[in-house]
């Protein structure tokens, strides 16, 4: 698969006055309301709000993953509202990285196995093993490749997710919460790596966190109440 | 090995479903392959008792048509006509059966005859007697003095006798077909001059050939049948309830369908589990971007990498297994078995992989039902695990499965009622506990109250494992309590003492003389009784002839002759179901229960018999349930002693012969020419054989259905660990000790064990006692002792199995439990 490459002035990601709301019962709630934000390729965005603000909702409207009860999404210069899963799924493939705060790593298999589950997916893929192995050694890792998720640390594992999510050299990287789960130093760590890694591979990023460091350091700010961005 | 199954494989939950399927492949390939066998030599022995796959016996000689039809379907066909006669020989006479048989007699199993001259011992033949020759049997041939080469006289005509008889088929009903007799080619029949209209012989036809035709044969003749014709065919499946065949194989295929079914379950454990994880990894695969399709490919191709190689390896393995159990049988009872066939191997390959489908199909279905988005809505591929399709398509497979496997509806509903009843009953019991402890129990730091608290605080999961740990002792105490009552039943109808000697043709003026002799003997018991031939006249004085039966079996029924007896006491192994037995001097008639349903009689209706011309009327005062297999004399119709007035009848006697006085047979032949005494040593011996054979064959198959048990055990444990892991790390990190911990978790499950087993011992009585009455036709004794066993073992190895599957956790630091990746 070759690498998408999006110049900066490039719409990458981009939702326009969308909402969202759930039906609980005889209760409607509306989770996001008229959100339009704007990514472009190459640089980094973070989304901020307190818990149950909906920035979680809003990261898997922008990935693909979801889609909103109303207003347009496009990824990857496609508008994907009318898209089904299958299709969307066929968008994301190889092109779109995702780091989450619970490392999702499969625990059955090793760190090598787990990188490579991202060019696995991915048809035509080749040298899956090297290039695999070359992502784990981005992230100080190529020495555990063969240690399963138990036998590693948090920083560790999602030091993997991390490779796992850069293998396919992704055009945009979403990150849910990746310093969540971890210590100072690590986050620290985790931080740093993934910004240098996305830089490398002129990949934009999308950062969902609390920690108020993390988000300025990206070049948009965003910061979500209640559904909206403010 | 691919790379995905080796992934597939560091997983417990996939082990273990391997392990299911190879463990349901070397079950249903082992015992399928061996029970086939089983069944196929039972059908064989069967078939060779009877000389043929099936027969038309008649009083009257029969119609060409019917042979020329056999043939014209392809079957062999042999014909045979018995009758008494007097063997006439330079030493002297005697009253002996009389059988001639086409040249290709017997058409199944084989002659025997006895080694003499260039002949060795135990030649086997399947010929009848050249033309101009008899063989006779060993007991006649001794009484007679034969000599080989010498002359025999039957009717008018002088033969060469040639050889002496070991064992020939038995070929027909009665205890006629056991009299010791002479064999000649049906060739010589005419010349004798012993056969005319009037002559009270039994003409055969008999016919062997494949299934197919012989059914065609059967669907093209009965409705033909005449009023005097009967029809039987070689089949177990006709028989099996009665007889120590049937019982085997009813067994085999309760045992098979346990282990298949526990198999099953623990497949569907493991699928449960395996999905558990799986879901994630969908949701995953589906995050990076796989489409629908992709995903089920990639989950296809991984259960079927692991189920083909696991059912091919286990059919395999129980092809191996079942070749060493026919060995060991070959060795202990000299029966070679028939080869083995492919078929139940392939059928059980098909059933591994039907068995998969079932259980992996819903959950392949509902993958798409995962959404991407739910890795980052925690909780959400919960819900998708809880996949309620999945459980009804295993319960609807198993159901199908058991159908399919028994053969036999009642078995399959047996097993099948009985399994939802203890789920059902445990499932209840425990919610009851836990009401009761809520309520009772006062909060104490002690592994007691934390097992209790442990049960209490998860209901649904601990009535889950209650009831599935309850269902599977259920059946395997059902399996051993009945295997019990199976070898006790074998033990006791053919006990050492058993009747081996069968005298028949006793004058009324012999039996004192007959019996003084057998006690001088040193025979115990000599009771003798009598016979009486008749007819059934009337019923509730009308006429037989007049009245419309249901059926053709009543019909043919009532223009037989019946051996009816008189006895003041009820006879040993007969139980009365309806009515009484004789109490006064009043005159009554006891009727054998399935006679009764056939001439449509009950307790309260009377019988008008006809012996000889002479009509004797007397009411039905009860019904009698018969054990047929006592190797006792039984009888249809008994009378109350005077109802059958003067009537002429002869005696008959079963009486044990001490090996030691193997020669009384002949004394008695000296003494009392018209007796005809029937030695049973070789039946009895071919029948012990048979039992043998099955219970090696039975201790085989309970490992098998024991080991899937067993994995079934494992799979619960595997199930609920994730849970378990959470709990210990809970309580590791408020401070519980390791052993505080250990001893409440082995409490927990020596608790569920324990109440498990109690009701899942109550239900397996019922079930069994339900199961020994109507399906193998045996007598049920509750074995105390050996259920306070069974409860004791089903509490050793639920707690056991248990606490060893989740000991390794105890090992571990909470933070380590409660890391995300952590998998033990």
């Amino acid at each position: 698969m070759d690498k998408v490459n999006i110049p900066p002035e490039h719409v990458i990601a981009q939702t326009i006055r969308i909402n969202k709301s759930v039906t609980m019962g005889p209760e409607t709630i509306n989770i996001l309301n008229d959100v339009s934000l704007t990514i472009y390729g190459g640089t980094s965005a973070s989304i901020s709000g307190i818990s149950g603000s909906g920035k979680t909702t809003l990261l898997g409207i922008l990935a693909g993953l979801d889609l909103p009860s109303s207003g347009t999404v496009s990824l990857l210069g496609q508008t994907i509202n009318d898209m089904n899963e299958d299709q969307r799924a066929q968008l994301r493939c190889g092109k779109v990285g995702f780091v989450f705060q619970s490392f999702h790593l499969l625990p059955n298999l090793t760190a090598l196995e787990n990188v490579s589950l991202a060019l696995e997916v991915v048809p035509n893929s080749n040298q899956i093993r090297e290039r695999s192995l070359a992502a784990l050694e981005h992230v100080g890792l190529a020495a555990r490749s063969r240690h399963l998720p138990s036998q590693m640390s948090g920083g560790e594992q999602q030091r993997v997710a991390l490779a796992r999510a850069i293998v396919t050299k992704p055009a945009i990287l979403f990150a849910d919460e990746p310093t969540g789960n971890l210590d100072y130093a690590t986050s620290a760590q985790i931080e740093e790596m993934m910004f240098s890694l996305c830089k490398d591979f002129h990949s934009a990023l999308v950062v969902v966190t609390h920690d108020k460091a993390l988000a300025k350091r990206c070049d948009q700010h965003h910061v979500i109440e209640a559904g909206r961005l403010v | 090995m691919s790379g995905q199954f080796k992934r597939q494989l560091r997983q417990s939950e996939f082990r273990l479903l391997f392990a299911s399927i190879l463990l349901a492949g070397i079950a249903l390939g082992a015992v399928g392959i061996f029970g086939d066998r089983m069944e196929r030599e039972m059908v064989n022995r069967t078939s060779a008792m009877l000389g043929a796959d099936a027969q038309i016996s008649s009083t009257r000689p029969l119609d060409d048509s019917y042979g020329l039809k056999a043939e014209e379907l392809g079957l062999e066909v042999a014909r045979s006509v018995n009758f008494m006669s007097m063997i006439i020989n330079d030493r002297g006479s005697r009253l002996a059966g009389v059988r001639a048989v086409s040249s290709n007699y017997p058409l199944r199993g084989e002659i025997v005859l006895k080694g003499q001259g260039n002949l060795p011992e135990g030649q086997k033949t399947r010929s009848a007697p050249p033309v101009g020759s008899v063989w006779a049997a060993s007991q006649l041939s001794k009484s007679l003095g034969l000599k080989f080469n010498s002359s025999v006289q039957l009717g008018d005509s002088v033969f060469k006798y040639q050889h002496e008889i070991l064992l020939e088929p038995e070929g027909g009903a009665g205890m006629l077909r056991l009299a010791p007799r002479i064999l000649m080619n049906l060739e010589d029949l005419g010349e004798t001059g012993l056969i005319n209209p009037a002559s009270r012989a039994r003409f055969r036809l008999m016919v062997a050939g494949d299934r197919d035709a012989l059914s065609r044969f059967e669907a093209a003749i009965k409705p033909k049948l005449k009023e005097y014709e009967s029809w039987r065919i070689a089949d177990t499946r006709q028989q099996q309830v009665r007889n120590t065949v049937g019982r085997i194989v009813s067994f085999i295929r309760l045992a098979i369908l346990l282990s298949v079914v526990l198999a099953v379950v623990a497949m569907a454990l493991a699928a449960q589990g395996l999905w558990g994880k799986q879901a994630n990894e969908v949701a995953i695969l589906r995050c990076l971007g796989q489409q629908h399709r992709q995903t089920l490919k990639r989950l296809a191709r991984s259960y079927l990498g692991a189920a083909l190689p696991a059912a091919l390896i286990g059919v395999l393995t129980g092809f191996g297994l079942q070749a060493v159990a026919g060995k060991l049988v070959e060795d202990a009872t000299g029966i070679a078995l028939p080869p083995a066939s492919w078929m139940p191997g392939m059928i059980a390959v098909i059933i591994c992989l039907l068995s998969l489908v079932a259980v992996m199909l819903p959950i392949m279905i509902s993958v798409k039902q995962i959404p991407a988005i739910s890795l980052l809505r925690s909780g959400q591929t919960d819900e998708i695990r809880k996949n309620r399709l999945a459980i009804y398509s295993i319960l609807v497979f198993l159901i199908l499965l058991t159908v399919f496997l028994a053969r036999d509806l009642t078995l399959a509903l047996s097993v099948l009622a009985g399994l939802v009843v203890a789920t059902v009953l445990l499932w209840s019991c425990i919610r009851v506990l836990i009401v009761l402890a809520n309520r009772y129990i006062a909060p104490k730091s002690s592994a007691w109250y934390l097992a209790v608290k442990a049960i209490c605080s998860n209901g649904s999961r601990s009535a889950w494992i209650a009831s599935t740990f309850a269902a599977i002792m259920f059946s395997l105490i059902l399996l051993g309590l009945i295997r019990g009552e199976v070898f006790e039943a074998w033990e006791k109808s053919v006990p050492d003492t058993a009747p081996n000697l069968f005298l028949i043709n006793i004058k009324e003026s012999n039996t004192e003389p007959l019996k003084d002799m057998l006690v001088k003997s040193g025979v115990t018991k000599a009771d003798m009784y009598a016979v009486i031939r008749g007819r059934i006249a009337k019923i509730n004085d009308r006429d037989v002839a007049s009245l419309d039966f249901k059926s053709a079996e009543s019909r043919h029924r009532i223009n037989h002759e019946f051996n009816f007896t008189e006895l003041s006491d009820l006879p040993a192994d007969n139980t009365v179901i309806s009515g009484e037995w004789f109490s006064s001097d009043e005159p009554g008639l006891s009727i054998e229960r399935e006679t009764a349903q056939v001439l449509e009689v009950s307790a309260g209706d009377s019988l008008t018999l006809d012996v000889a011309g002479i009509f004797f009327t007397a009411p039905v005062t009860s019904i009698r349930e018969v054990k047929w297999d006592n190797m006792q004399p039984n009888f249809y119709i008994i009378a109350s002693p005077g109802v059958l007035g003067d009537a002429a009848r002869n005696y008959i006697s079963g009486v044990y012969v001490p090996q030691e006085r193997g020669d009384l047979v002949y004394d008695i032949n000296r003494q009392f020419p018209n007796v005809t005494a029937i030695d049973l040593g070789m039946l009895l011996e071919r029948f012990r054989k048979l039992a043998n054979q099955g219970s090696g064959a039975i201790s085989v198959v309970f490992l098998f259905t024991f080991a899937s048990a067993l994995l079934v055990f494992i799979g619960m444990i595997q199930a609920q660990k994730p849970s378990r892991q959470r709990e210990i790390a809970l309580l590791k990190s408020m401070g519980a000790s390791r052993k505080f911990i250990k001893n409440s978790i082995f409490t927990e499950f020596a608790l569920t064990g324990f109440i498990a087993g109690s009701v899942a011992c109550i239900l397996a009585m019922l079930s069994s006692w339900l199961l020994a009455r109507n399906l193998f036709e045996l007598s049920f004794n509750i074995p105390w002792g050996a259920l306070a066993l069974y409860i004791f073992c089903g509490t050793l190895i639920v707690s056991v199995t248990g606490f060893l599957s989740i000991r390794n956790l105890l090992n571990e630091l909470p933070v380590k439990l409660l890391s995300p990746g952590f998998v033990k």
